[in-house]
């Protein structure tokens, strides 16, 4: 049954249908001539029916001969008038026409943008795919408090990995940093997460370059001095380190003063300007943030969902620490659902262009 | 036939020749005409299509890459025939047999009988008449292979379809053919009868 099914998908025929096929049509070959007699004799009625279809088959060969009733000869005026009828649109709707190799596409399309559609849904139900930015206001807050404890959390990588000195007020800055941002507004939470996210490679050169460490002062004048960042990929990293390591967050996520030199006020408002620049210039897509960072940055990250679980996102640290895929889900699904509608929309359109 | 150099005129005809072009519609209409006629069973039609199939080979000559040239003008008779098929099973108030044309007048015979040749003109209705029941890609098969005498290579290309699904199509044609003539023994030689 099933092999006879796949035949049929893909077009192949059985020997015994191949041997009854060339008995009737009278070009068998001995194989085929003794596996059809075989046959024969073991259903007598068989017999019966393939003599039946001979004989047809040889009525069907005497069927008059038809002949073209007139010359179908072509001239170049004929040619001309093809051409001009056929619009531009109509000639792109034969590519698509029934019998051509793109008839499917539309269709695959819409399937294909459907079925992902229902993929992201049951996905969302079991919890698999969690909705992040742009979802309603309560998923939001949700992938917003869990991008931000592993979103400071590169630059203590970065800073690891650079051998800066120091190593008790860099290693502790992060972490810091991600309180800070924690205790931030959503807003900037929300763009503390990406703009370090996307620092690491490039942040923890320039500190470097820049002889900055934890405890130097002049690191936060130049974080004053900065003008808006031009590039997350430069500006935020540098700013966010040099303000953080000024910053220092207690268990109970208040922020303390630790630098002798700049007043409160100033380094608050210096990492608060930072941040808040930073949160301007933060594009909306932070898909899977939580899982990247983690894995990029190991135990930094552990550490970083921990903070963020002490200073009361402990959703937050379950996401960061890798728990489902966080998608922009309902942009997704309105912007696959256009794609079937669009291709559904198309396929209409390319058969009344036929004339359908 | 023997004077008939087919690559020749394709070339020319990749040229621009008009001339050589028509050489080829002249040798090929016939068959071609032939098959539209028994797919789409509408002489007018039939004409329409066969006449846009060779304008359009004309026009698409250089897509035209080897093998058959023939089974490349049946794919576009094909295709423009199937494109009227389908059109026409969208407008329901165009009724297939009101437009049926019986264009078999009989069943060649050598017998000069007439009552032998009335029964041939009958069974050569039935069996347009059982030809118009099939399905248009079991019909198109039946018509090429077992009606023109084309070879399953051949027919396949024509019609863009493996061999194996072109014989997989004959065997199911012949059976509801031959369910279908059944259905008017009396019309039926000896010898087709079950």
């Amino acid at each position: 049954m099933i092999r006879k099914f796949l035949n049929r998908l893909f077009g192949r025929t059985d020997s015994i249908t191949d041997a009854i096929n060339s008995y009737v049509g009278g070009n068998a070959s001995a194989d085929e001539t003794s596996l059809v007699e075989q046959m024969m004799r073991d259903d007598p009625a068989l017999e019966k029916d393939l003599a039946a279809q001979r004989a047809m088959l040889g009525v069907l060969g005497k069927i008059g001969r038809i002949e073209a009733p007139r010359s179908f000869a072509i001239t170049p005026e004929m040619v001309a008038a093809a051409e001009g009828s056929q619009s531009g649109i109509s000639k792109f709707a034969e590519l698509f026409a029934p019998q051509r190799k793109f008839a499917m596409a539309p269709a695959v399309l819409a399937g294909f943008a459907a079925l992902t559609v229902a993929l992201l849904t049951i996905g969302d139900l079991a919890g698999v795919i969690e909705q992040s930015r742009g979802g309603d206001s309560s998923a939001s807050a949700v992938a917003v408090e869990s991008a931000a404890a592993p979103a400071a959390t590169p630059a203590p990588a970065s800073v690891a990995t650079g051998g800066l000195p120091e190593s008790d007020t860099a290693s502790t800055a992060p972490l810091e940093a991600a309180g800070a941002a924690i205790a931030e507004p959503e807003t900037t939470d929300a763009a503390a997460a990406p703009a370090a996210t996307s620092a690491p490679p490039a942040g923890a050169p320039r500190a470097l370059d820049s002889g900055i460490t934890a405890g130097d002062s002049s690191a936060v004048g130049e974080a004053q001095d900065a003008d808006a960042p031009s590039s997350l990929a430069a500006a935020p990293p540098q700013n966010l380190e040099s303000a953080d390591a000024k910053l220092e967050i207690d268990g109970d996520g208040e922020v303390a003063k630790r630098g002798e030199v700049i007043p409160e006020d100033l380094e608050e408002s210096a990492a608060a300007s930072q941040l808040q620049e930073a949160a301007e210039a933060v594009p909306e897509t932070e898909s899977i943030a939580g899982v990247g960072i983690g894995a990029d940055i190991g135990e930094g990250a552990g550490e970083g969902a921990g903070e963020g679980a002490a200073a009361g996102t402990a959703k937050g640290a379950a996401t960061g620490a890798g728990d489902g895929i966080e998608l922009p889900l309902w942009q997704l699904q309105i912007a696959l659902a256009a794609i079937a509608l669009a291709a559904i929309g198309a396929w209409a359109g390319l058969r009344r262009a036929r004339g359908e | 036939m023997t004077n008939f150099d087919e690559q020749r005129f394709i070339q020319l005809t990749r040229d621009g020749d008009y001339d050589a072009f028509n050489r080829i519609v002249a040798e090929y209409h016939d068959a071609v005409f032939a098959v539209v006629l028994r797919t789409v069973r509408n002489r007018a039609a039939a004409e329409d299509i066969t006449q846009d199939a060779f304008i359009s080979a004309f026009r698409k000559i250089a897509s035209y890459r080897g093998g058959i040239f023939r089974a490349w003008l049946f794919r576009i008779a094909k295709n423009a025939s199937l494109d009227y098929l389908r059109k026409l099973s969208r407008r329901p108030e165009t009724s297939m047999d009101e437009n049926i044309v019986y264009f078999s007048e009989t069943v060649e015979d050598d017998s000069a009988d007439p009552l032998a040749e009335t029964l041939n003109a009958e069974l050569a209705r039935l069996i347009e008449h059982c030809l118009g029941g099939l399905s248009d890609d079991h019909r198109l098969a039946m018509v090429m292979v077992d009606v023109e005498g084309y070879q399953y290579d051949e027919t396949a290309e024509s019609i863009g379809v493996s061999i194996g699904t072109i014989k997989s199509r004959i065997n199911r044609a012949r059976a509801r053919m031959r369910d279908c003539v059944q259905m008017q023994p009396e019309l039926l030689p000896a010898s087709m009868r079950l």
